[in-house]
């Protein structure tokens, strides 16, 4: 994302105009932008072309339109982001306080306006904006007859494909319909990942299978360059990295990830991080020292005991339309925050933030364990 | 590193040094190779959307609408014609008067025209069959006779999907006097099940000693010597590089007193579901354990898997174990040795498994010489053994069977093993978990829920009428009845019950066995049902057993709600209907963590 312009009044009032990039951008606006924020952007609309004729003939014009945001709809697999709202500044073609759907486009800029911006907010501009790379990985995760080919960014992970073929079993005296069955496959997964992945972009390649599919797998992969005079795959033959894993559906991609070969690849990814430190949490919660907790009654009890550690929260909770609500969960990571401890803020679009999103989406790991067991039931 | 791949490597140390230098030359290759750019074509397959042509409906439908035009132009031409004659008439009259004027012919060879007259006559030839009327009422006709032969061959066939032929139960009891059983063989990586499973082919003669010398020179050619008997099963390429056994193979055999499946599991961790496949298709299982000092402990530890592949057993209603203590050889047939794992293992399986201590056995043996297999040497030090040999073992093992009344009166119910595709057929395999099957029945298959018509059923290569319940049996049915290959997959099921449902949704009573992590909502894990498995999460815990928690932990009992994570539904049934179908196992991160059996359907 690009920062075009920026400017706030004393009362944390004003405005930012940024430029999104790519899909992981449009997913840091989804969480900026709020219910009642304004945006100003360049847009298209019909436009009645001549009024005085009466039979209205429509036009299509570049306009440039405030609107105060309504709904906002977020498609990560298509990469489309759209905003509906009212107008509320009238043009030449349109008239103040009509409705207008507004698709975000990618390298086009757009002017958020809040009447208040907070920690949350201004955290989200810095850090989408920061120059460092952003570290794309390829994975493709797969067993006999399965194969999911995602693509994981810091803040998202995107299904792209999924391959599912019937293999033929093996059978004691005859293998050649397996072994066909095996190369169709591995031929399918290939071509898939070809017309998905741009292997320039990604940082590391990632193979995850059980057994030894994943090395068969790459020895096909080279293979195949050989055979074609494949020039993307030889220049980034290197970028490729085997991993193991239990299974060929999704749930395997966080079973890699917290391996420590294939981590030394990822550096310092935030998925990485997110699933180390939810992986962390589950442990704690499993030995049941009464270190771990989650639920927002009792994170709450221990952010005010000053007791927190690590706080894990999801960006839904952020994404509330509530606004106090929003302003009560932005204070205690402040809280937590000033108290030492650490904030990991996950996102839901990654399978762990998933996970916590559907346990309340807030958990705590204590400094030293505490009974925070809450007495009402649900 | 991995394990496997450790493994891999271990077991790769003991063949020459032979480098894979391929990877190195092509990691050199700076991709300026002269080799011509061939595009290989994404290989697609086209399916020809087909209907079944049924004429005899066809024509059905078209009774009405030919016996009304029928009726009702006959009426109308009367009418029409009477007008239309008029101007032929007219026509006919001027061309008369025109040649009288002109030839003077004698006027009797044209009649005198009255429109009376002719129209009289013309109304008696219309009223006569038109050609147009004979033709349709000689196809009506014969429509008809069609017809009424077609009624008569259709009532039975509609019948037939619903009613299945009756089976001959003499045939079954024919059958039962020489009785079928299915067995798995499991245990730790190494423990030698292949080796054995290879041995007792061997010394039955369903492997002559020819195959073998030539498994032995290949396998002594890379250094392998001892892998010779486990080629006999291991068969991929892949296998026999890496020396572990990655899928499972069935394979059918028979003695004089029985008739065997055996089916021979990998045991290396990475494929356990494989070997659960192996464990949903067989009636009982041989459980191997390796008994040389150290290798019986590192399979008996938490993570080898002794431990997992009895639980999954257990699970999944294996009834009978038999504790093998495989390569005895190599402690000189030591009885304390051999009383020592015994002991062990007794303990384990009553105490933290649940088996009764009727339900397991152990024989001492050795896979690779073949000691107490199906021959017994005499070695002095082995006096002490006084039990069975192995192959005596399986000959009396007594399996719950039904009876024949009972199986013609469950429904069908098969879980698919495999799926080959022929030119026009398509070949199902599986093993039938209730009821019976004939040829040319009709089946359903879910969660697909298309009916099917089999045009072939057979067992073991051979071609037989009927198959029953315990049986692998291989159903063929003609390629045009599936639209898409790829909308069944292995482990989808063939039924006629009204039991079997597909759902998104289900509960069930979930037993935990040890967890590194604990059970919370949302957390996603692997469920296998019989040899299908699938991703799923848990959405709602309906009860505990007293904690108050809201989340589950290591060896808890729960009621809870399990979500499937796909696209794809799941054909499940309830416990109580169908005791193989409605029991779940769960795994995470490659670890069995709990069972279940599902107490109800819901589609939510």
């Amino acid at each position: 994302m690009k920062l075009i312009k920026q400017s706030f009044d004393k009362n944390s009032s004003g405005f930012t105009t940024l430029m999104p990039q790519d899909k992981e951008d449009l997913w840091q606006l989804y969480n900026l932008i709020q219910k009642n924020d304004e945006i100003k952007l360049q847009t298209t609309r019909n436009v009645a072309k001549n009024a005085t004729k009466g039979a209205s003939k429509q036009e299509r014009k570049n306009v440039v339109l405030t609107i105060n945001v309504e709904d906002i709809d977020y498609a990560p697999e298509d990469e489309v982001m759209r905003i509906r709202g009212k107008t509320t500044v009238a043009n030449e073609f349109v008239p103040i306080q009509s409705y207008h759907t507004a698709e975000i486009q990618l390298n086009k800029s757009i002017t958020v306006i809040k009447t208040e911006w907070d920690e949350i907010n201004y955290d989200i501009v810095v850090k989408s904006c920061s120059i460092e790379s952003k570290a794309e990985i390829g994975a493709i995760v797969f067993e006999e007859g399965v194969a999911h080919l995602c693509l994981v960014t810091d803040n998202l992970t995107v299904l792209r494909n999924k391959i599912e073929k019937s293999i033929p079993k093996k059978r004691r005296g005859d293998n050649s319909s397996h072994d066909k069955g095996l190369v169709k496959f591995y031929d399918l997964i290939i071509s898939t990942m070809m017309r998905n992945f741009n292997l320039d972009n990604l940082k590391v390649i990632i193979l995850a299978s059980p057994g030894f599919l994943s090395s068969n797998l790459l020895s096909e992969i080279k293979g195949f360059a050989q055979k074609n005079d494949d020039k993307t795959i030889f220049k980034n033959i290197s970028k490729f990295v085997t991993a193991n894993c239990s299974t060929g559906y999704l749930q395997g991609l966080e079973e890699v990830l917290k391996d420590e070969n294939i981590r030394k690849n990822l550096a310092d990814t935030q998925f990485a991080q997110e699933v180390i430190i939810f992986e962390k949490f589950q442990k704690l919660l499993n030995d049941d020292d009464e270190t771990a907790w989650y639920g927002p009654k009792e994170c709450e009890r221990a952010i005010q005991e000053g007791a927190v550690k690590q706080l894990l929260i999801t960006d839904t909770l952020f994404r509330n339309n509530d606004i106090e609500l929003r302003k009560h969960f932005i204070s205690l990571v402040e809280q937590v925050k000033q108290q030492g401890g650490e904030v990991y803020i996950f996102s839901s679009l990654h399978d762990s933030g998933n996970q916590l999103d559907q346990l309340t989406g807030i958990a705590v790991i204590l400094k030293y364990s505490m009974d925070l067991y809450s007495d009402d039931e649900e | 590193m991995s394990k496997l791949s450790a493994l891999a490597k271990l077991r790769s140390q003991k063949k020459s040094n032979e480098g894979n230098k391929s990877v190195d030359i092509l990691n050199r290759l700076t991709g300026d190779s002269p080799t011509p750019i061939s595009r290989e074509s994404i290989p697609r397959k086209l399916i020809i959307k087909e209907n079944k042509p049924e004429p005899e409906i066809n024509e059905v439908k078209e009774i009405p609408t030919k016996s009304i035009p029928n009726d009702t132009p006959k009426r109308k031409l009367d009418i029409d014609y009477s007008l239309s004659v008029d101007t032929s008439l007219m026509v006919e009259a001027k061309v008369y008067h025109e040649t009288q004027k002109r030839h003077k012919i004698n006027p009797s060879l044209y009649r005198l025209i009255t429109n009376e007259l002719d129209i009289e006559t013309v109304k008696k030839n219309f009223s006569k069959e038109s050609p147009d009327d004979k033709i349709e009422n000689a196809q009506k006709q014969a429509f008809n006779q069609n017809f009424k032969n077609l009624t008569v061959d259709e009532k039975p066939k509609e019948v037939k999907v619903k009613d299945q032929k009756k089976i001959d139960t003499s045939k079954i009891s024919k059958i039962y006097s020489k009785p079928h059983k299915s067995f798995v063989v499991i245990g730790h990586v190494d423990a030698g099940k292949s080796t054995l499973m290879g041995r007792i082919l061997l010394d039955l003669g369903i492997v002559d000693i020819k195959t073998l010398n030539k498994l032995i020179k290949e396998s002594e050619s890379i250094g392998k010597g001892s892998f010779a008997l486990a080629w006999v099963m291991d068969q991929t390429s892949e296998e026999r590089a890496r020396g572990v056994t990655i899928d499972i193979v069935s394979t059918n055999f028979e003695t004089s007193k029985t008739r065997f499946t055996a089916i021979d599991a990998p045991g290396h961790k990475d494929f356990v579901p494989q070997m659960i496949n192996g464990v949903c298709q067989s009636d009982f299982a041989l459980l191997i354990v390796d008994s040389i000092t150290g290798e019986f402990e590192s399979g008996f530890n938490s993570s080898g898997q002794t431990k997992e592949h009895t639980i999954i057993a257990r699970n999944s209603g294996v009834e009978k174990l038999c504790v093998v203590v495989n390569k005895l050889d190599k402690e000189n047939w030591s009885e304390h040795r051999f009383e020592f794992i015994v002991d062990t293992m007794k303990d384990y399986l009553i105490n933290e498994i649940g088996y009764e201590e009727s339900q397991i056995d152990f024989i001492p043996l050795s896979g690779l010489s073949g000691n107490n297999v199906i021959k017994r040497e005499s070695i002095d030090d082995f006096n002490w053994y006084k039990g069975p040999s192995l192959i005596e073992y399986l000959e009396d093992i007594e399996i719950s069977t039904s009876t024949t009344d009972e199986i013609t009166k469950e429904p069908f119910n098969l879980v698919i093993n495999d799926i080959i595709e022929a030119t026009n057929e398509v070949q199902i395999i599986g093993k039938i978990i209730s009821g019976s099957i004939s040829n040319g029945d009709a089946i359903k298959i879910l969660p697909l829920d298309q009916t099917l018509k089999i045009t072939k059923l057979k067992n073991d290569g051979k071609t037989v009428e009927f198959g029953i319940k315990g049986e692998i049996v291989e159903l063929s049915v003609n390629k045009k009845q599936l639209e898409n290959l790829d909308d069944v997959v292995i482990g989808d099921i063939i039924t006629n019950s009204t039991k079997v449902e597909t759902v998104e949704t289900f509960e069930c009573e979930l037993s935990l066995f040890n967890l590194t992590k604990p059970l919370l909502i949302g957390t996603p894990f692997i469920l296998f049902r019989s040899n299908f498995n699938l991703p799923c999460k848990l959405t709602k815990i309906v009860s505990t057993n007293g904690r108050k928690r809201k989340h589950l932990i290591s060896n808890q009992q729960a009621v809870v709600q399990i979500t499937i994570d796909s696209n794809r539904l799941l054909p499940l049934c309830k416990f109580d209907d169908d005791p193989i179908l409605g029991k779940v196992v769960i795994r995470k991160e490659g670890t069995t963590i709990g069972a279940g059996k599902i107490t109800k359907l819901s589609d939510a």
